[in-house]
């Protein structure tokens, strides 16, 4: 045990009163970082609206090394939408069949689909026989689609897809 | 020996610590990969991260448990899904940790108190989305693409991230009533006394 007053009712009570007042101290600082931090998110997110109001996410499609389509969100949401389970959750959008059929895409062999690359590998080969109607462009929350299918392990996927490349 | 900031003991880890941290670390993979629940909120999956990450430095409670856990789930998940971000995958399991493991600290380890446990588990998941920006923006990740839905996007990291550190208060508090926490892991007051 400690020695000295901190073993006295009144030196333990003035440690105990010491630690509560430096909590308070502690939980003021670190709720305002917190409220800043949310503030700043907020302002960031403004900030980026106004500077730039167009549609900033695309998918390319690619095919002997010319693009075939961009697709921006809205072309995507114009396209036939397919609803699938996959992992337990649902997800919704265009097939990625539909999606090559668009873009005049009737015969392949593999598929390369490549994403930011920010939150997974953002890349996935797939085989002709790999892909079926339940394969689709999922959109997310952050206005960007995700490769998914109720097939693909939650590790293969590939989130923000930027560029299909057919081959 | 008498230990300051709510911990119990000091480096290095005992066996039994090094073996729940890595369990923790190994769970919060687990989770990230098996448990998809059905919400399309970005900072969900803060609630059980936040929450096991607060779980095992309060039972832990030696200085680096969360740095520790942070270290372990990097390598995990460098290993298990790499991608393009390499190490960087590592550094956003890294960072929550470090800031839980300061503000245990700062806070005096009181975890049982619902508020304490709140606010270091927010921060730590709001830790986990400026490191993601941060992340994004090395990588060259257009800062307009990043900053799309921020704002709602931290207000939830803080709100899921409040329910994990409360939900890993009620396990902590709910673990040292029935006495598993004393028989496993010796109180503050117990090592002190021996």
């Amino acid at each position: 045990m400690e020695q000295g007053g901190e073993d006295t009712k009144e030196g333990r009570d003035g440690v105990r009163n010491g630690l509560r007042r430096k909590q308070r101290i502690a939980a003021a600082l670190t709720l305002g970082v917190l409220v800043a931090t949310v503030g700043i998110a907020w302002l960031l997110e403004a900030s980026a609206r106004r500077s730039d109001g167009s549609a900033p996410y695309t998918v390319r499609v690619e095919q002997a090394g010319e693009t075939i389509g961009v697709l921006e969100l809205e072309d995507l949401r114009s396209l036939e939408q397919q609803s699938v389970v996959a992992l337990g959750r649902r997800q919704e959008g265009p097939a990625l069949l539909t999606v090559l059929a668009t873009c005049g895409v009737d015969e392949f062999e593999h598929v390369e689909v490549f994403g930011m690359g920010y939150r997974d590998s953002g890349y996935i080969k797939l085989s002709v026989e790999e892909i079926d109607e339940d394969m689709l462009l999922d959109f997310n929350n952050r206005g960007t689609t995700k490769l998914v299918s109720p097939e693909m392990a939650w590790t293969k996927r590939v989130r923000d897809v930027e560029r299909i490349v057919v081959k | 020996m008498t230990y300051k900031n709510g911990y119990i003991g000091s480096w290095p880890l005992p066996v039994r610590d090094q073996v729940l941290l890595a369990l923790v670390s190994g769970l919060i993979i687990a989770t990230r990969i098996a448990i998809r629940p059905p919400i399309r909120i970005p900072g969900h999956s803060g609630l059980l991260w936040m929450g096991l990450i607060l779980v095992g430095i309060g039972v832990v409670r030696r200085p680096g448990a969360g740095t520790m856990i942070g270290i372990v789930t990097g390598l995990l998940a460098t290993v298990m899904y790499p991608g393009r971000l390499g190490i960087f995958v590592g550094v956003r399991y890294l960072i929550p940790g470090i800031v839980a493991d300061l503000l245990f600290a700062l806070f005096g380890g009181q975890l049982n108190r619902a508020w304490v446990a709140m606010i270091i588990a927010a921060s730590a998941n709001m830790a986990k989305l400026a490191v993601n920006y941060f992340v994004g923006l090395t990588l060259g990740i257009p800062a307009g693409f990043l900053a799309a839905g921020l704002g709602v996007a931290s207000t939830t990291h803080l709100v899921f991230g409040a329910l994990g550190g409360l939900a890993a208060s009620a396990v902590l508090n709910h673990l040292q009533s029935t006495g598993a926490l004393s028989r496993l892991w010796p109180m503050k007051g117990e090592e002190m006394a021996s």
